[in-house]
């Protein structure tokens, strides 16, 4: 069985989706966060998956923000069929 | 009352202070401290030719009226309002409004610090500097990533 998600995209993350904001992913039940970054990275590009595991600098600061349903989660997380996953780069307001 | 808004257009300073001592019934303030944020022409000796801002907009709200609120809560501050504009912007214009009224100035202007880099910080809202014509993300404190290299 398969689950569906919607993903969306922030920012720079939008670059590097060449400009698509949000795309659904179907994925096997029981997959994870980790999971889905890993299909965005061969479907979309591999770079997307750099910067959330390795950060878009050195900083700590520089960490990407995985938002499940509106609650900040992990790559381990389980998906369920129509959760919503936001990608947040960090913020630079002001 | 603490507000924000995300916003497009730019606003009238004199409207906002108003705003400000309109609602002070008592009277209680002794400052009203304005901090407009302003679009940079020159960034490391490069023309900026606009900046462009995105929000998550629903969270950006949420966690710019948590701040209001907080801020306006602590003793002696009166009121807190923080506006931030979005899209593309010129050198010179408007970027964000912290507007802050307190019993007094050191109250007033340390709120309105503080506000400020947490609007900088905590609410998920995006810039990037287009300086001739190449795009340049800026993530976190000053962090730049440049578009052509994503």
């Amino acid at each position: 069985m398969l689950v569906k998600v919607k993903v969306k995209f922030y920012g720079p993350f939008k670059v590097l989706t060449h400009g698509i904001s949000e795309t659904y992913v179907a994925l096997d039940e029981g997959a994870t966060v980790r999971d889905l970054i890993e299909k965005l990275a061969l479907t979309i590009s591999r770079k997307l998956a750099e910067v959330i595991y390795k950060g878009w600098g050195e900083d700590e600061e520089l960490q990407t923000i995985l938002l499940v349903n509106g609650s900040a989660t992990t790559l381990d997380h389980k998906l369920k069929d129509g959760d919503e996953i936001l990608l947040l780069p960090p913020a630079s307001g002001g | 009352m603490p507000e924000a808004k995300i916003i497009k257009e730019p606003i009238s300073i004199d409207a906002l202070v108003n705003s400000l001592k309109e609602l002070d019934e008592e009277k209680r303030a002794g400052a009203v401290v304005v901090f407009v944020g302003v679009v940079k022409g020159v960034v490391d000796k490069e023309k900026v030719d606009y900046l462009e801002y995105e929000a998550y907009v629903e969270k950006a709200l949420e966690e710019m009226n948590r701040i209001a609120r907080e801020l306006s809560s602590r003793e002696g501050v009166i009121d807190v309002k923080i506006y931030h504009r979005i899209d593309k912007l010129k050198p010179g214009e408007d970027i964000v409004y912290i507007a802050v009224s307190g019993v007094n100035r050191e109250t007033a202007f340390s709120t309105a610090w503080e506000a400020i880099d947490r609007v900088k910080h905590e609410v998920p809202i995006w810039k990037k500097e287009v300086k001739g014509g190449k795009g340049v993300w800026v993530l976190g404190e000053g962090h730049r990533v440049s578009e052509d290299k994503l």
